[in-house]
């Protein structure tokens, strides 16, 4: 069990004044199977990472920030962990001290020490072909960290699919520049030009039903997703936020380095609907992986 | 989806929906969001509500689906799209995207636009290798049975057209 001491969301906003202390792993949860269980004075949850980190543990540290300045507080988070354990994980990578969180599903272990270099050190989000290396602990120490270090493969690319794009700032093999994920601040404040047209495929629709109009799986989700990046499609258009879909779709296919184009939902209940869909994709916020935001669809 | 159009539909008068995306777009560019914002109407709601036109900031949408003009067929359906986009920039004077285009392939006749696996492939292939000015949305990934009956649960499944 490693303990969560640091934890930096993937939000452009916040990395500009966020500073990891100490930050001495990285979890990428590539297969996203994993889950994290917190423990806190007042409840235990334990509930997927993916929704941890936008849910309850996002709440918790906001929490921890605003005890700083409230001594009256009576909330205390006392455990987190994760399962399955950190050494069966897909992919992890030793990073030194700030760290700059680059895609979403990356989570930080390791213990906060004093005396630390500030040195910045990009993580990189793991290649589907590529082989990690998985650490396994974590000195206690304050200028050494010591790692126990196999090699393994990181998940497997889908059977159709060609490997993912590395979410790098060079030159993408996407028919038309984009913004890569960077975190970087300071966005631009102008809107992003749309890719220009005519440079190949640009988008596929995309809705999370079956046949019934059951909100499909996430490992189907998953599955369908990599299919269409298989067919050379870099992007994919949602309709609603509906059955989970920011986290089912969108944060799936952000996983797997596809842009989005997002829709606010109207129906005969006019802007009723249309304004629960616009708090819940705020709420999400992965500015970074949106293109469009289609309100009225 | 086809005909989900929001003022298309009924759902929404123009003018509400143009206070809206206003509303929309105040909220979503205080939250930090920095890329386009835009609506999806088909081609003639545009025609008669050009308000919309103006109520998004720089790019407008719209699902151009060459099987419902009973005039055009498969083979004709890229020099369609290319067409409706041609009017709406003229209209909107604004950068357009293809929200949703495909064909068919079940579902009967719309006159000259046959519905059939052959004129699916047909019209895919016409609109991929059309001169659109525009970016494109192919629709639909899979069928679509959760829909009401109707030639638009059958849009689907284009993969045989892209793998």
């Amino acid at each position: 069990m490693k303990t969560l001491t640091t934890w930096v969301p993937y939000d452009e906003a916040l990395t500009m004044y966020t500073t990891v202390l100490t930050t001495r792993m990285v979890y990428v949860d590539i297969d996203q199977t994993t889950t994290i269980t917190v423990t806190t004075n007042e409840a235990v949850t334990t509930t997927a990472a993916a929704r941890v980190k936008r849910g309850e543990l996002e709440h918790m540290i906001s929490q921890a920030y605003e005890a700083q300045d409230d001594t009256t507080t009576t909330w205390s988070m006392t455990s987190v962990s994760v399962s399955p354990t950190p050494s069966t994980c897909a992919c992890f990578e030793t990073v030194v001290t700030t760290w700059v969180p680059f895609q979403p599903h990356q989570f930080l272990f390791g213990t906060p020490e004093a005396g630390e270099a500030t040195t910045t050190t990009r993580s990189h989000y793991p290649k589907s072909n590529e082989t990690c290396t998985t650490s396994t602990s974590v000195s206690s120490t304050s200028s050494a960290i010591s790692t126990t270090s196999t090699t393994t493969s990181s998940a497997p690319p889908p059977p159709s699919a060609p490997p993912p794009p590395p979410p790098t700032t060079s030159a993408a093999p996407s028919p038309s520049p984009e913004p890569a994920p960077a975190p970087a601040p300071a966005p631009a404040p102008a809107p992003a030009p749309a890719p220009a047209p005519g440079g190949g495929l640009y988008c596929m629709t995309y809705t999370p039903y079956d046949s019934t109009g059951a909100c499909k799986s996430a490992a189907e989700i998953l599955s369908d997703l990599q299919t269409i990046q298989g067919y050379g499609f870099p992007r994919i258009r949602m309709y609603s936020v509906d059955c989970n879909q920011l986290s089912t779709v969108a944060d799936q296919a952000i996983s797997l380095g596809l842009r989005l184009t997002l829709g606010v939902f109207l129906d005969s209940t006019g802007i009723v609907r249309g304004n629960a869909d616009l708090q819940a994709i705020i709420a999400w916020g992965q500015w970074g992986n949106v293109d469009v935001i289609n309100i009225g669809i | 989806m086809i005909g989900n159009e929001a003022v298309f539909d009924n759902y929404i008068s123009a003018s509400d929906m143009v206070a809206f995306i206003q509303s929309c777009t105040s909220a979503l560019r205080a939250a930090g969001y920095t890329g386009i914002i835009s609506t999806v109407e088909t081609v003639g709601t545009y025609q008669a509500n050009p308000v919309l036109c103006t109520a998004v900031e720089s790019v407008i949408h719209s699902n151009i689906h060459a099987y419902f003009d009973p005039n055009t067929s498969s083979s004709q359906a890229g020099s369609f799209v290319a067409s409706q986009v041609g009017i709406l920039s003229a209209l909107c004077n604004k950068q357009i995207i293809v929200s949703e285009t495909g064909w068919p392939h079940a579902g009967g006749s719309n006159g000259a636009a046959i519905a059939s696996p052959q004129d699916q492939a047909t019209a895919v292939a016409a609109i991929k290798a059309a001169q659109i000015n525009a970016d494109v949305t192919f629709f639909s990934f899979t069928d679509d049975p959760w829909k009401p009956a109707g030639v638009e649960q059958n849009f689907g499944n284009l993969s045989f057209h892209f793998n």
